[in-house]
């Protein structure tokens, strides 16, 4: 088998470098068309390639079965590489010289020669075309020196790219072995968690509680231009461009959803779970995605329930409200303070885009206030935390064998 | 309150002025290797180099003096993680200068790059520290930052290295080296990448942990994402394009270029491509 065309050609360095340009091409082709997107879609973000949109699936070039074909031979070619790394390793050890690709070539030394500068001097002359020394079989009355060309069998280097294959098969793993969803809970509730078609979890998900956490954002008001900035830099003036802090300017610098696991209506396990902080149960991880609100409002003596950020009609207007800010503020002083909770309303300008707008002012729960005409009263709100799962068992291996595969490549170095 | 804002633009007014004077370091080295260039003297070369070297101790002073100021690691905007890119770059290629070669214009590269970073940040980045935003607050993403621009940095010097032997290679005796003496460029430029290699790869890595922790999810295919795997991916090649005999002199010095090319995308150019070809921008980052 190993004298097969295709088995050569699997074996071999070049071919490894052609199928990374082809990979690199496929990955090139992804970045210059917008991914899982529809056709038309793209052509009124203004697309312009539209051939290859429509009839070559550029559209979604990571999912095409040439791409995962491509992948698929890389994989087969690090196999086989490093099967065949090993095999001639195996025999070197066993003393079977490999014959065949790998180029030989021998020198008889004379008696009497010096030989650290002969060694020198075939070492430069050889090592250009690939060859290095393996066997030194010199005494004083002459011998032999060995020089082969071939594949290194650096040991580390064949169990890094032993490392590189399982990683490519784990990525066909994660890529066709998970599963993934989203799930988004109110305070105090409890849901079931879907798998795939009609299974479910062994265990439910209870919300306790959910909270926002702000903080003060100062902005310093430094000359936009270039020259007058190198200007404020060099002269006293620049001073006056000082930190400040508007009224209501925060960032969000946290979303918390206080999570239960419960099975047979007994918590098993409570975390809370941030971003960046998911919760990891039986094969599970959920991620803290975003929120949900629900905004009830009086518009007029008639109740309305609104989602913040989607118009609605007022009287004679189209208006829009915030979402609603509330939470704990911690301010740069090191104290903290309980948001009120409030939103702010806006008219949207005839016929114009959500952003063409004017802010009528702010509301906050339980007032009422006359605006745009019309007696508005912010009664209520709810507010859900949405997560999204995922089910992936081989993720988990791929970042430890990856980092192992880091390690590995680093010891090479030495 | 007031008293904590004025403290923070006090220091943000020292470290900018610095910064400002690195800057100029930087220009100012370029100068001295720019006349090595034509002028073909080793001294200049030499002066260019500690020039670097001065601008780089300064610059070490800025990233402690940010980092102290506010209490974390200054890698979190483009304006912090630009200067830390240009920091690397000129530390890089003091470790290499370390070995005193007797041609000093792989620093040319290295000292623009620097000072463009330098500049960039300074006349188009807001230079405050904002708060971080909840899907930043990663160690993760620390070290991705942190890593990657590591193995750009050392990616620059390569190509500057290399460049400067494609350069040399047809003229060994007007620089006065010998044969031998030239090939060593080829060779550094080749140890710097097996350096680089793991750097980036480490820096994808760490890169997809972060995502899967933030947003649920270790890989989009979203621009940025794809053009650092073709840098990998080219920069995999020129690995193996050094292993075969006939590719070393002709292929691989190339290939090490447009792997620092992709780079160069993955890094700021993406904004730009997607103008340039009219690619609606879905998923690209702000840079
Ligand atoms: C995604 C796939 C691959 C990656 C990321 C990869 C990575 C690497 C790296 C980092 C090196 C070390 C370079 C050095 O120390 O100079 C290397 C060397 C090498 N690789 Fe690969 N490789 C891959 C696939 C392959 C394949 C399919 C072959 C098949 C022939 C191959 C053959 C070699 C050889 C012969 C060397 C040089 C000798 C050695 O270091 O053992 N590689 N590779």
């Amino acid at each position: 088998m190993r004298k097969n065309v295709i088995y050569r050609h699997l074996a071999s360095t070049k071919t490894a470098i052609y199928l990374l340009l082809v990979l690199s091409l496929f990955f090139l082709i992804g970045t210059i068309f917008p991914q899982g997107v529809g056709l038309e879609e793209y052509r009124e973000a203004g697309g312009k390639f539209i051939f290859g949109a429509r009839y070559l699936g550029f559209l979604n070039i990571f999912q095409s079965p040439l791409f995962l074909l491509a992948g698929l031979l890389l994989t087969l070619n690090t196999l086989v590489c490093t099967a065949e790394r090993i095999i001639v390793l195996a025999r070197r050890r066993s003393g079977e010289w490999h014959p065949g690709k790998e180029g030989r070539r021998s020198y008889a030394i004379p008696a009497g020669s010096d030989i650290p500068d002969l060694l020198l001097r075939l070492k430069a002359a050889l090592k250009k075309r690939g060859y290095k020394l393996r066997r030194e079989e010199v005494s004083e009355s002459g011998g032999t020196l060995t020089f082969a060309r071939g594949i290194d069998l650096t040991i580390t280097s064949i169990l890094f790219h032993a490392g590189i294959f399982l990683c490519l098969l784990l990525f066909y793993s994660t890529h066709y072995l998970s599963y993934e969803n989203v799930l988004s809970l109110y305070p105090g509730e409890t849901k079931e968690v879907e798998l795939l078609g009609e299974k479910m979890a062994p265990f439910q998900l209870k919300l306790n509680e959910f909270s926002t956490l702000y903080e003060d954002n100062p902005k310093i008001a430094f000359p936009p231009k270039a020259h007058m900035k190198i200007a404020a830099l060099i002269s006293k003036a620049g001073e006056k461009a000082a930190f400040k802090l508007e009224p209501g300017a925060v960032a969000v610098s946290d979303w918390i959803s206080d999570l239960s696991i419960q099975r047979e209506g007994k918590e098993v396990l409570r975390k809370k779970v941030e971003v960046n902080v998911p919760l990891r149960h039986g094969g599970f991880t959920f991620y803290q995605m975003g929120y949900d609100q629900e905004v009830e409002l009086k518009v007029g003596g008639e109740t309305r329930t609104i989602s913040p950020g989607k118009p609605f009609e007022g009287k004679q207007e189209r208006l829009m409200i915030s979402g609603v800010r509330h939470g704990t503020l911690n301010r740069i002083d090191g104290s903290s303070e309980k948001i009120k909770p409030f939103f702010s309303l806006y008219r949207l300008k005839e016929g114009g885009s959500r952003k063409d707008r004017e802010k009528l002012g702010d509301l906050s729960l339980g007032e009422r206030r006359r605006i745009a005409g019309i007696a508005v009263t912010f009664s209520r709100f709810r507010e859900a935390s949405v997560l999204s799962y995922r089910v992936d068992p081989s993720v988990g291996i791929l970042y430890y064998l990856s980092f192992l595969v880091i390690i590995l490549i680093t010891a090479r170095l030495y | 309150m007031t008293e904590i804002l004025e403290l923070k633009t006090v220091a943000l007014f020292i470290e900018l002025r610095v910064f400002l004077a690195v800057s100029f370091l930087y220009l100012t080295a370029i100068i001295f290797y720019l006349f090595n260039l034509f002028a073909r003297d080793e001294v200049t070369g030499k002066i260019g180099t500690s020039v670097m070297a001065c601008a780089t101790v300064l610059h070490t002073f800025i990233i402690l003096f940010r980092w102290w100021e506010a209490s974390r690691p200054p890698f979190h905007t483009l304006f912090v993680s630009l200067s830390w890119f240009a920091w690397c770059s000129s530390a890089t290629l003091l470790l290499v200068m370390a070995k005193k070669p007797r041609v000093h214009l792989a620093g040319l590269p290295v000292a623009l790059l620097s000072a463009w970073a330098m500049f960039f940040a300074l006349l188009t980045r807001d230079p405050a520290p904002p708060p971080l935003s909840p899907p930043l607050q990663s160690s993760w993403f620390l070290w991705h930052v942190i890593i990657a621009f590591m193995s750009y940095a050392v990616f620059v010097v390569a190509c500057s290295v290399e460049l400067l032997y494609l350069y040399i290679r047809n003229r060994p005796y007007t620089v006065k080296l010998t044969r031998q003496e030239v090939e060593t460029f080829h060779t550094n430029a080749y140890i710097l990448v097996v350096v680089g290699f793991p750097l980036l790869t480490f820096g994808i890595v760490s890169g997809a942990a972060w995502a899967n922790d933030a947003w649920g999810r270790f890989w989009s295919w979203d621009p940025k994402e794809t053009w650092s795997l073709i840098t990998w991916t080219v920069f995999a090649v020129y690995l193996h394009a050094m292993k075969i005999p006939r590719w070393r002199d002709t292929y691989a010095p190339y290939i090490n270029i447009l792997g620092f090319v992709c780079m160069i995308v993955t890094f700021i150019g993406i904004n730009w491509i997607s103008k340039l070809l009219g690619i609606p921008s879905m998923h690209v980052y702000a840079v």
